[in-house]
């Protein structure tokens, strides 16, 4: 019934000293989705400063400078979304800078007005290089000041999110002395040392020198696409940039599960397993790996959710997440406080059941359909597919969709058992209900008790 | 074998876009958005029965039952423990994703997939149709259940929702959770399940909605077979009455003018919320009622908003402010609030900004640029089409059709907005929540 593409692919053109243009036209789209990426080292600081700057960054440019004044504009432009977020890819930090606009045909055949999408891509290099500063060039000292104090609540208030706070707290212990151990958003102790100043100079340096990569993906031609890109984004000053570390090996096996007990007032234990895997996203069986998580635990039909969840109905969540680029296994779990030795006795099952080679036709079969159909029911979503291809190439995978599709289906039984066989277990953290005790120390809310298994 | 009856089309030729309506057979309403070229299809089978329909009158009987609260959340469950207890795993061998979710006033299932939909729907069709209820499958789910209440329990946020609605409700089902609680779901049996199921999953009491790369004919041609299949019987003479709610009484008033709640939290919170009166009737008043509510708070609190501005630069707000409207047909309330350092002035702001807005009016070239952003979002959503298909069983529900939203939307003028802001923001009407952090 259609006669677009199969798959969705990019066609990548530089316009700028590392500064690269990334589009795809998808016609059954009505909007254009823009991201521009900049990507950084995870390191101490720089990531606090990351994440503050991403606030700043939101108060807007000299053109329209302030969050109200941006917000009048992107409302007026049909209410054209904006948004600023710092994520890590395995050991990098990346500042996104996300819009979508609705195509021009869609508003024009509203009554309403053509050229949304170079009013979003100006905005968008405006914010980089054209901020909302004072008359010194810094970002003003209240909104800093303003930004830091949000900031400072937002990391603190991590602990109020028991799902994901069990998640970071695992990977801050087991990756302690390794970047990948900082938080996304940064550290409480940086801010004192950050000013407007210094921000500012930051942003500046940054968007000539850090590697950027411009997704501009939706009901958009490529010439059109890339002439709004080039005359838009393509005008930022780019100088070469520094050479960066990215994702440091694994360090040598410690030959011991760590294993973590804090307590906090809730209801439902929140556990956390973390494996080491010898297979990262760059390596050749690096679609093994993923196969085999998905037959522990990504998917409603995978051992986790079956055995542990159903059959037992010991929790109500229970499922295994790939942190691809550093090569990081997860299984995060909601469970019933009395039965967290039995829950991490049967999660620890699966894995050793795929070790053993117990895998069925239909787990195989399953797995492989639900990642293939994964990769294609992505080609409807812009935003989805610009991530993907960014994860992709930041770790070097070249092939396109079909030939990722061609790959899973080419897993066998042997390559998953290889897979599992590579993965360590690491680090163990649960997040217990506080005892109801008389000792009102133990009713603090982040007591922390560690041994050695 | 009867067939269904002949689909209407809707189409919006601004938007490029279609919809396909029909009757089943047997009576239940079909949708369909073809989606050219997309690949992703989804389909999702609702019925309007959700945590608010506490009592009814079940068929065939003659006195109200109440049954235990969060007994529509358990069914939901229930449904996916078929015969053979192995739903989840039926779609993910096809290589689709099923879900459910039970809300207030309606209970859906659905999935999404890429290969093999009718297979897919077949599966979905089936679970929902022919149910099969066992009191040992029950006690398993209660378990999973708890874990699911558990885990709400342990979201400050969640808690706080709570709490801010048994404020605004004396006696409305609003005030309970959806989920109902450990206590309460504790005797639910598979006979009290079974007899939900009879009176609300009746065919004119539902809808399936679908969309993707789809030929309509052959998606209704589908259903129809596959609901005979199942033995579902078409309604006789009472089509149409739907099931027997039972309403129950709710005074005007808010239940407590203010409340205070400890949690494990890092920072305080405040929500100030107002009580709507109920306009009794779906159909469009209740799509115009959310529209405006929407746009009014859009006006009032959103980023572009005076009081956004003053505050978000003083501290007293930050990104976790938020305001929202829930609205149904007999009753409704908006909260507006988040984490603040200073619970008291955020709700002194909040109570002042209504007050100013109630005496000197909307700016017009405001709701310009507000009606442009939601002509945007609008088309917008149109790229999603899980969203649409769900806005379409919530738009079938309410009685009204989808397509006449942006002629809707230019009709909402400053006076209809004026209107709406002295009818909706009563100080009597009025509650404050205000939720500190537990003394370490």
């Amino acid at each position: 019934m259609s006669n677009a593409p199969e798959f969705v692919e990019f066609t990548t053109t530089e316009i700028g000293a590392g500064l690269r243009l990334h589009h795809a036209r998808i016609d059954r789209i009505k909007t254009v989705v823009v991201k521009a990426l900049l990507r950084f080292d995870l390191a101490p600081v720089d990531a606090t400063r990351l994440a503050l700057l991403r606030s700043l960054l939101r108060h807007g440019t000299v053109a329209h400078p302030s969050l109200r004044a941006v917000t009048r504009h992107l409302e007026t432009l049909y209410g054209t979304s904006f948004g600023a977020e710092v994520h890590k890819v395995g050991e990098s930090q990346v500042l996104g800078l996300h819009a979508e606009t609705v195509a021009d045909r869609f508003l024009t055949a509203m009554g309403g007005e053509a050229g949304t999408l170079k009013s979003c891509l100006a905005f968008v290099r405006d914010i980089l290089t054209a901020p909302a500063l004072d008359d010194a060039g810094a970002f003003p000292a209240d909104r800093v000041a303003q930004e830091k104090a949000n900031l400072k609540r937002y990391i603190e208030g991590l602990v109020d999110d028991k799902e994901a706070y069990a998640v970071e707290q695992c990977i801050r212990t087991m990756c302690a002395g390794e970047p990948f151990a900082i938080y996304e958003q940064g550290d409480v102790a940086d801010l004192d040392g950050l000013d407007g100043a210094d921000l500012a100079t930051f942003l500046a340096r940054s968007a000539r020198r850090a590697p950027i990569d411009v997704y501009v993906t939706g009901h958009v031609e490529r010439d059109r696409a890339v002439e709004l890109a080039r005359a838009t984004i393509g005008t930022i000053p780019r100088e070469p940039g520094d050479s960066l570390r990215g994702t440091t090996p694994h360090p040598p096996p410690r030959g011991e599960v760590s294993r973590l007990v804090e307590h906090a007032g809730i209801k439902q234990a929140k556990l956390v397993l973390a494996w080491r895997s010898a297979i990262r996203h760059g390596d050749d069986a690096f679609y093994e790996l993923l196969v085999a998580n998905g037959i522990l635990g990504a998917f409603t039909h995978s051992k986790l959710f079956r055995n542990v969840r159903e059959a037992e109905n010991l929790c109500y969540y229970a499922s295994s997440h790939l942190e691809r680029t550093k090569g990081l296994l997860l299984v995060a779990s909601g469970v019933e406080p009395e039965s967290t030795d039995r829950a991490t006795e049967l999660i620890l099952a699966q894995v050793d059941a795929i070790v053993a080679g117990d895998i069925s036709e239909d787990e195989l079969s399953a797995t492989k359909t639900m990642l293939t159909d994964g990769i294609r029911g992505v080609q409807d979503s812009p935003g989805r597919l610009a991530h993907l291809h960014y994860i992709r190439s930041h770790n070097g995978r070249t092939e396109g969709h079909g030939e990722a599709i061609e790959r899973i289906m080419a897993v066998d039984r042997d390559g998953i058992i290889a897979a599992a066989k590579g993965l360590t277990l690491d680090t163990t953290f649960l997040l217990a209900p506080s005892p109801p005790t008389d000792a009102p120390d133990q009713q603090q809310q982040q007591q922390q008790q560690q041994e050695r298994a | 074998m009867s067939t269904a009856s002949a689909p209407t089309v809707r189409r919006d030729d601004r938007l490029g876009e279609e919809v396909h309506q029909a009757t089943l057979p047997d009576g239940l309403p079909v949708y369909v958005l073809p989606k050219p070229s997309f690949r992703q299809k989804y389909a999702i089978v609702a019925c309007r029965y959700g945590s608010n329909d506490a009592a009814f009158v079940p068929p065939g009987e003659d006195a109200p039952w109440r049954p235990a609260s969060g007994i529509a959340h358990f069914l939901e469950h229930e449904l996916f423990e078929d015969e053979a207890g192995t739903v989840f795993e039926d779609f993910g061998k096809i290589g689709a994703s099923p879900n459910a979710f039970t809300a207030s006033s309606m209970t859906a299932y659905h999935f999404t997939c890429v290969d093999r939909f009718p297979e897919a729907l077949d599966l979905l069709l089936g679970f929902v149709g022919k149910p099969v209820f066992h009191d040992e499958a029950v006690d398993r789910e209660r378990r999973v259940i708890a874990q699911e209440i558990k885990m709400y329990d342990d979201s400050p946020d969640w808690r706080a929702v709570t709490a801010l609605r048994r404020a605004i409700f004396h006696a409305h089902p609003a005030r309970e959770d959806i989920a109902g609680t450990v206590e309460s779901i504790a005797d639910i049996k598979a006979a009290d399940l079974e007899r939900c199921y009879r009176t609300f999953y009746r065919p004119d009491n539902m809808v399936l909605a679908v969309a993707g790369d789809l030929d309509p004919a052959e998606v209704i041609a589908q259903a129809t077979a596959k609901r005979a299949a199942l033995g579902i019987e078409a309604l006789g003479a009472e089509r149409g009455d739907g099931p027997q709610r039972v309403r129950i009484e709710e005074p005007e008033s808010v239940a407590e003018r203010s409340s205070r709640l400890e949690l494990e939290v890092s920072v305080p919170r405040v929500f100030v919320g107002w009580k709507d009166r109920p306009t009794l009737g779906r159909g469009e008043p209740l799509l115009r009622r959310q529209m405006e509510v929407g746009l009014l708070l859009d006006l009032l609190f959103g980023a572009a908003s005076d009081f956004y501005e003053r505050h978000y630069e003083a501290g007293l707000i930050d990104g976790s402010f938020s305001s929202s409207f829930s609205g149904e047909e007999d009753h409704g309330f908006v909260v507006a609030g988040g984490e603040t350092d200073r619970p008291d002035d955020l709700a002194e702001a909040v109570i002042a900004c209504v007050a100013d807005a109630r005496k000197t009016g909307v700016s017009a070239d405001d709701l310009a640029r507000i009606r442009n952003k939601a002509v945007g979002r609008f088309v917008r959503a149109w790229n999603g089409i899980a969203g649409v298909a769900d806005t379409l069983v919530a738009t079938h529900f309410m009685g009204v059709d989808l397509f006449r939203y942006l002629e809707l939307l230019e009709t909402i003028d400053k006076p209809a907005l004026e209107r709406r802001l002295a009818h909706l923001f009563d100080d009597e009407l009025r509650t404050v929540l205000t939720v500190t952090p537990k003394p370490a």
